[in-house]
């Protein structure tokens, strides 16, 4: 974002994080956090072999492929050297 | 004939009775839908041809007298953060504009194997967070009720889809309040199930301990039969509770002579619109009439939590909204290297709403601040649970309201986020305890605008918020109610 994004972005998480910020108000010392997810068992599921996602249809929504990988720009910034 | 007041019970009887062909149904509402949706904005994407390929194919099945699903031919609208193979979903994100799944969501899955028919993608806020569905990519969905008001969200165009006659029901799904605050706003009956009982396989991740898929529909009888369909343990889906599904159609007859409601008077306070304050007064009278108890409830909590909620929400948005990095899901900006990438194709695709939210979260978890807001944050996510488990171990369900106020004109959030946040007050808490809620409409306001009441219960207890709904729709006519 620009900087007058930005600008505006802090403005309003500051007021955000104050609004939030009166979780403060509690004493929560001695409560455990829950973070949800807690009512259900986790099962095993039969060890059997099954098809995994074919690679094509995975590949499919990707900006870019080379047909069995994604691509992305060099990390360094420089021109890779398959694109020469 | 017109269809678009029929709800999902009537039409599945015409169907079965081969009174109406699933391709007459299915052509009545596809019509319907390209007259209205420029200006109401419900769909994203109309599936005409493959929803008239599966209504032709359902019909010729009937004609040879082979068994069909339970839903065959009944038209049904998805929201656009629910997977659906070969349907372009884009979760209202520019993100995701192109993004074509190749498999279906679990609950979309069971619709399909029912024999319902997907006739396309509704709006919503951008991922889920909003709660107008005023969508800076897609644009506004428009309340049928009065156009130049929201229909609620974030599954807003789910909700307008079905107020307004484009679609007999549809799914949404609810991260804080996104599939009973638009029930609301256009007074349907909208269902969030307990964390659990719906499979999220295939629902696009915002919050993934808070959202749950749900109906919205005309009546609860039409959110009964939708949760039979796609309710139940799911072997994709590890969080899916491995609990057999009730029979909510036959436990909605039940009487509720001696069921204990709880009522929270705090609730009915400051903040709370007076008109809604009175319609759900009238409501409570309602109930009391058919044999229910009222007893006054407290919930000590309740006011931390909407802070909670905007704290762990952005935080679980902040993780599950990186794999959006310009590698797999279409959208990339033009870069020359891989940081550029990320940080263009995020800066670029990315509406401000989700910017927002995905910076609160990753403050929120940094190092030096996890103590400070996520910690505390689901220590009060306790205490809101354990409010929730001392009331409903003395009643059978709660009932409040749903919304402080009824739909608001197109707008008034714009740049306002907190005042959007804190309207989230009656609903958030559902979600942070996981427990099941249920909006269904008790009256109208001045304006005309429906004025939604909110059931909640114990955890799977939805047979009981059903059963409830059921039996208040049958001493009372707002959910038969329909926009001008």
């Amino acid at each position: 974002m620009n900087s007058e994004q930005a600008e505006k972005v802090q403005i309003e998480l500051e007021k955000l994080l104050a609004f939030v910020g009166q979780i403060d108000q509690l004493a929560l010392d001695d409560v455990d956090p829950f973070y949800g997810i807690g009512s259900t068992e986790d099962s095993t599921r039969t060890d059997e072999i099954r098809p995994s996602c074919p690679r094509s249809d995975i590949l499919h929504n990707a900006p870019q492929t080379d047909g069995e990988h994604f691509l992305v720009p060099p990390v360094f910034g420089q021109q890779d050297s398959r694109e020469d | 004939m017109d269809l678009s007041s029929f709800s999902a019970h009537q039409l599945i009887d015409l169907l079965d009775r081969q009174e109406l062909s699933a391709a007459d149904c299915v052509g009545y509402f596809l019509a319907r839908t390209d007259d209205q949706n420029p200006e109401l904005n419900a769909f994203l994407t109309v599936a005409h041809e493959s929803a008239m390929d599966q209504a032709r194919s359902i019909d010729q099945r009937r004609q040879r007298g082979e068994t069909v699903g339970r839903m065959a031919g009944l038209p049904v609208a998805v929201k656009d953060g629910i997977c659906t193979e070969g349907i372009r979903t884009t979760a209202g994100s520019r993100m995701l504009e192109e993004f074509v799944p190749f498999y279906n969501a679990t609950a979309v899955q069971r619709l399909l194997e029912a024999d319902a028919i997907l006739i396309g993608k509704t709006m919503m806020d951008e991922f889920g967070m909003g709660s107008s569905t005023e969508n800076p990519h897609f644009g506004n969905t428009r309340n049928p009720w009065d156009p130049q008001r929201v229909a609620g969200g974030s599954s807003g165009g789910s909700a307008a889809a079905v107020a307004g006659g484009l679609a007999p029901l549809a799914l949404g799904s609810d991260t804080g309040g996104s599939i009973r605050q638009p029930a609301a706003f256009c007074g349907l009956t909208g269902l969030k199930p307990t964390y659990g009982r719906v499979s999220r396989y295939g629902l696009i991740a915002y919050a993934s301990s808070l959202e749950q898929i749900g109906p919205i529909t005309r009546s609860a009888q039409d959110a009964a039969l939708l949760m039979e369909i796609c309710a139940g343990h799911d072997p994709s889906d590890s969080t899916s509770a491995q609990r057999a599904v009730d029979d909510y159609t036959h436990q909605l007859d039940s009487d509720i002579q001696g069921l204990r409601i709880g009522v929270c008077r705090d609730h009915f306070g400051t903040g709370l619109d007076s008109e809604i304050g009175v319609a759900l007064q009238e409501a409570l009278n309602v109930l009391q009439s058919l044999g229910a108890k009222l007893v006054d409830i407290e919930l000590p909590h309740a006011s931390h939590a909407v802070a909670a909620y905007y704290v762990i929400a952005p935080c679980e948005a902040s993780a599950n909204l990186a794999r959006f990095d310009g590698v797999r899901y279409t959208r990339r900006a033009e870069s020359s290297s891989l940081d550029q990438m990320y940080s263009r194709t995020r800066s670029e695709f990315f509406g401000q709403e989700v910017k927002r939210r995905i910076l609160l979260g990753t403050f929120a978890l940094s190092s030096g601040y996890y103590d400070q807001y996520y910690r505390k944050a689901s220590q009060i996510r306790r205490l809101v649970k354990h409010d929730f488990d001392t009331a409903l171990a003395e009643v059978d369900l709660l009932v409040g309201p749903t919304t402080p106020g009824t739909a608001l004109p197109i707008g008034q959030w714009e740049d306002d986020p907190l005042s959007m946040y804190l309207a989230d007050v009656y609903t958030v808490s559902a979600n942070l305890a996981g427990i099941p809620a249920l909006s269904i409409p008790c009256g109208t306001d001045a304006n005309g605008l429906p004025i939604g009441m909110q059931l909640q219960g114990r955890p799977f207890a939805e047979s009981t918020l059903l059963q409830v709904a059921h039996q208040y729709q049958q001493q009372t006519d707002f959910h038969t109610r329909r926009p001008d």
